[in-house]
């Protein structure tokens, strides 16, 4: 039998949330894949290029967005993917630096099905293992 | 929301988000294995730097910013040249770039902030240079306004559809791979203003970039 892999699409421009994010999934022992755009841009082309029936196989099962990217920001990404007729019920997790409630606002009006802040200590980061653990199994794949 | 209101909130946001990154690496540089350490390590005085230079890029855009701080004297733009240059040594022996200075003329305006302008121009077209090593080219031409002056380059250009919001605060088009505040090029403007000039991108052929930008003709030109 072969392993599922939880394909995961993170777009988040800074190396450091990278490797944190990646150790939260393994913490939690969620077997993934991980693709990362370090920008809007790139994860939008990412996105055009896995839409559709014929790429059912490599359609990312979640997106976690941040919100400060370069080029396209976290917003307009996740308006075009809630309009997309691909990806409007993909799961999209914002991870963002941000404290303003307004941010928040946004991104849960945009569609946004959870809104994460970057914690400030390892052991609440690690804690994201735990809520892509949830949404996941929250909704059907 | 204004302008300045939306510069600090950006500001603080990227201070915060440097100094959270800062706090977990020391977390994980605790906890980490030994043949972790020197990676982990290395990602905190990588955070570190980054703060420092947002904390850099904030003091000169403030500087900038500043109506009375500008020290207005007629001087050879070519020594504002010559400071960035001098500032920018390390840069240019790293790149191999070549850097060529056409004649430029006696204007008026403050050295240091013009000096700061030419770092900020010429020290992106290294940043953002192509396979090749960077070919900088900076001139001067007379126009009925004043005078126009082109810092050129070989790297790898800036997309139109991007153009429009280069000059605005912390609207960066790259991740933190590529060095920078996201304030240098809003900082350029900033300087133009104070000397009533304005800065611009040319509509450039296939590759590279051109930043202009005019200052006024003084009494006397």
């Amino acid at each position: 039998m072969t392993e599922h892999k939880t394909r995961i699409l993170l777009a988040e421009d800074n190396d450091g949330d990278v490797f944190l994010v990646r150790r939260a999934l393994e913490k939690r022992g969620i077997s993934h894949e991980l693709v990362v755009a370090h920008n809007g841009e790139e994860a939008l082309a990412w996105l055009d290029g896995h839409s559709g029936e014929v790429h059912r196989d490599s359609t990312p099962h979640l997106i976690l967005l941040d919100l400060n990217l370069p080029r396209i920001d976290g917003a307009q990404l996740l308006s075009h993917i809630r309009k997309s007729d691909w990806f409007s019920r993909t799961p999209v997790i914002v991870l963002t630096s941000s404290d303003s409630p307004k941010d928040r606002q946004m991104a849960l009006e945009l569609g946004a099905n959870l809104y994460f802040r970057k914690p400030t200590d390892l052991k609440s980061f690690m804690d994201l293992g735990r809520i892509v653990d949830e949404t996941l199994k929250s909704v059907p794949i | 929301m204004d302008e300045m209101q939306r510069f600090l909130q950006s500001a603080v946001h990227d201070l915060r988000a440097g100094l959270r990154r800062t706090g977990i690496s020391a977390e994980l540089l605790l906890h980490a294995e030994q043949q972790e350490r020197e990676a982990v390590a290395a990602q905190l005085l990588q955070g570190l730097a980054k703060s420092e230079e947002l904390l850099t890029g904030i003091s000169r855009y403030a500087t900038a910013l500043a109506p009375g701080g500008y020290a207005i004297q007629l001087f050879s733009s070519s020594s504002a040249v010559r400071f960035a240059l001098a500032h920018l040594e390390g840069e240019i022996r790293e790149t191999g770039a070549k850097i060529s200075v056409g004649d430029l003329p006696e204007i008026a305006g403050d050295r240091d902030r013009l000096a700061d302008l030419f770092e900020h121009l010429i020290g992106n077209a290294l940043k953002f240079r192509g396979s090749h090593p960077p070919a900088v080219e900076i001139g001067a031409r007379r126009v009925p306004e004043g005078w126009v002056f082109s810092v050129k380059d070989n790297g790898i250009g800036i997309e139109p559809k991007y153009r429009d919001r280069l000059f605005m605060p912390f609207r960066r088009l790259h991740g933190a791979e590529v060095p920078g505040s996201g304030l240098g090029l809003a900082t350029c403007k900033r300087i133009l203003d104070a000397h009533r000039g304005r800065i611009w991108i040319e509509d450039g052929g296939p590759s590279g970039a051109t930043f202009s930008f005019v200052l006024p003709a003084t009494d006397g030109d």
